[in-house]
């Protein structure tokens, strides 16, 4: 062993560790998740499931969890070339990669607009499955590649009001996404916007709640919140109840001003539910705490608080009755009593849950026998579940 | 990991808020805490290539010495590595120490300048300090560059960054690696040879790290090259001094033991008899 082939070894050893901290950087950081979360919509005339989630969009039965086949207008279902039944699912696009956290809009009765995280709209004929406008429409060119859309956009007549993750709340028209005026704010904004009397209200991550001419986009008033509010302030007899990273949950009157202040341990981040008969409001926190409020009258009174999970809670809970459902990054959902927060049973999925749940109700339109919970979990293996509503038991498992 | 992360996503945060909300000096200084926290394994590195680097001729003798015996060889060399108190390998420990470092630095970035939606939620509990939470989100944007994205090469300042991260990378690996000589035969030393290619193929790597992450980290790297090679000027300048304090006591050593050998040398030249006293001195010797 001499001493050059020491030395060479030393600086071999050291090449391999050099080479083993780019796989270390590239494969083992614990880089975030996937950038997205499902949207899921339930279109009211059929009942079916319309779910987004990275980078495909599909059309759901609600009585079953399968993919919705297409079919012809004798009402045949449609087969490939190759003879294989053709389901709705489509790819919205693989270059570049395209990413979901919006709800689709409705454009007219067979065509839904998918706005994506590239800031593009993809229209699509629902009856073909059918991207209209391959590549998409780009919004504002303009802005920044970095400007993406992470929430959902509300839709008027005439006007798509674009939320924008760097900066800006736009106003583009229905009919040929020109843009009509934009709002400029520090942070960028991440919740749909409100309209109440042509007014759109909305947080942003500047740590401000932001009233705005709809019309014209010129800012009525703001009020600072402490912290980033990436949370959808919910509307309630004439007051507004949004959370902050302030740890604090605020009642802001529709003048702008606040009237009432609840302390949390953590971030809130999602939007509260409301059980509007007897003036209660349920949320969660990033630690995993649940608080119930009393906002009867002008003010907020908490009545209890109770760490019911151990991680993020950011989808809105569900109210049943008297129970509350609760889901959290925790990968479980919890039933609990509305009276004290105490769990009744818990089910645990295989991914985490940022995603708000969605309740269907049976109908004429949606044959199903009881009410159905749809929890969309992290995990492709089980990327919608669909739990009894009472029962917490599983109706089917859709995974991609 | 994350009980290094953590720290470090809320350290950084910590530093934006207290240097005026400004990210890019949030790096500076959280870049010159991290080298100043690894400083002592960074002089171990250096100072081990040093000392390997002194023994060099006697562990070439020994390698003439014993070329036929590798066992007595290993025995050898391993002694003298102790007599030094060398460890061959010292320097390698430090730069394995150093990665998970390095990824920490890498997702406290990602993390602590959260862009999406995901990102921001990976956040929440990271942040160590109470009412830390309300500097978010940090900005991200400086010199029209946004610091959570990869360079772009169609920015003017991207640039000038990327070209500083090669430059600075090559200087500081020039100036850290040892000279090579050639060796007893006159052939270049493979080993040193081999240390110089290195001065080429970091810049290189660290180039592709910075197109493949983020403005952020190329901040980073920059700040922590430019850190670098201060403390490596500062370790040469004590590596100088020990060398010159290490050939005087050689010349010391060299002429005591000439001047103990010149009696013996003078009677076997000479076949003369010895003085008394000189020939006490020899007899002592042996």
């Amino acid at each position: 062993m001499s001493f050059s082939s020491i030395v060479t070894k030393r600086w071999r050893v050291a090449l391999a560790f050099a080479l083993l901290a780019l796989v270390v950087l590239v494969g083992c950081v614990p880089l975030p998740a996937d950038p997205s979360w499902a949207s899921i919509t339930v279109l009211p005339e059929t009942g079916q499931i319309m779910l987004g989630f990275h980078d495909r969009v599909t059309l759901l039965d609600v009585t079953t969890g399968q993919l919705v086949p297409l079919r012809n207008d004798s009402g045949q279902t449609r087969v490939d070339g190759q003879g294989n039944p053709l389901r709705w699912d489509i790819p919205i696009s693989n270059n570049p990669p395209t990413v979901f956290y919006s709800a689709p809009v409705r454009r007219d009765e067979n065509t839904l607009l998918f706005p994506t995280f590239q800031r593009r709209i993809y229209e699509v004929d629902v009856r073909q499955a059918l991207i209209l406008n391959p590549g998409g429409t780009l919004i504002d060119p303009s802005l920044p590649a970095t400007n993406h859309v992470v929430t959902d956009v509300l839709a008027t007549e005439d006007v798509l009001y674009i939320p924008l993750s760097e900066r800006n709340l736009i106003a583009v028209s229905r009919s040929d996404y020109s843009v009509l005026w934009t709002f400029e704010t520090e942070y960028g904004v991440w919740v749909q916007p409100q309209m109440i009397d042509d007014v759109l209200y909305f947080t942003a991550l500047d740590h401000n709640f932001y009233a705005v001419d709809a019309e014209t986009g010129r800012e009525i008033w703001q009020v600072n919140l402490g912290g980033a509010a990436p949370g959808k302030p919910v509307f309630h007899e004439g007051y507004f109840y949004v959370g902050s990273f302030a740890n604090r949950l605020y009642k802001i009157s529709l003048e702008g001003r606040v009237v009432a202040e609840v302390t949390t341990t953590d971030w809130v981040w999602g939007s509260p539910a409301i059980a509007t008969e007897d003036e209660l409001l349920y949320v969660g926190d990033s630690s995993g705490w649940l608080y119930a409020v009393d906002i009867s009258g002008d003010g907020m009174q908490l009545l209890w608080q109770r760490q019911v999970a151990t991680r993020v809670i950011r989808a809105t809970p569900v109210i049943d009755g008297n129970t509350l459902i609760v889901a959290s990054r925790d990968r479980f959902v919890y039933w609990l009593s509305r009276d004290d927060g105490v769990e009744t049973f818990r089910r645990e999925l295989r991914g985490e849950v940022y995603a708000n749940m969605v309740v269907v109700e049976p109908s004429e339109t949606v044959r199903i026998p009881e009410p159905y919970l749809l929890v969309s979990s992290q995990a492709r293996e089980e990327l919608l579940v669909a739990y009894s509503l009472a029962t917490g038991e599983v109706q089917w498992r859709y995974n991609r | 990991m994350d009980f290094i992360l953590n720290p470090f996503v809320t350290l950084l945060t910590w530093l934006y808020a207290t240097f005026g909300n400004n990210m890019v000096l949030a790096i500076f200084v959280f870049t010159v805490l991290v080298r100043l926290a690894m400083y002592p394994l960074m002089a171990r590195q250096l100072r081990s290539s040093i000392e390997m680097q002194q023994v060099q001729p006697k562990l070439k003798e020994i390698q003439e010495k014993y070329k036929n015996d590798r066992e007595k060889l290993a025995q050898e060399q391993m002694k003298l590595y102790r007599e030094h108190g060398i460890n061959p390998f010292g320097g390698c420990l430090p730069i394995l120490i150093q990665f998970p470092i390095w990824a920490a630095i890498l997702g406290a970035i990602q993390f602590a300048l959260a862009t999406t939606p995901t990102h921001l939620l990976d956040l929440s509990g990271r942040l160590l300090i109470p009412g830390l939470g309300t500097t978010i989100p940090l900005d991200n944007r400086f010199l029209g560059m946004n610091l959570t994205q990869p360079p772009n090469l169609q920015q003017i300042p991207a640039i000038v960054l990327l070209a500083l991260v090669a430059v600075t990378t090559w200087y500081q690996m020039k100036i850290s690696m040892p000279k090579p000589q050639p060796t007893a035969d006159g052939k270049p030393d493979q080993a040193a040879a081999m240390s110089q290619s290195m001065t080429t193929i970091l810049p290189v790597m660290y180039v592709f790290l910075s197109l493949s992450y983020t403005i952020g980290l190329s901040i980073y790297i920059l700040v922590s090259n430019l850190i670098s090679i201060v403390q490596t000027y500062i370790i040469n300048r004590q590596r100088k001094a020990l060398q010159e304090k290490m050939e005087l006591a050689s010349v010391a050593i060299d002429t005591k033991n000439k001047a103990k050998e010149l009696p013996v040398a003078v009677k076997e030249k000479d076949k003369k008899p010895v003085p008394q006293a000189s020939g006490r001195k020899a007899t002592k010797t042996k």
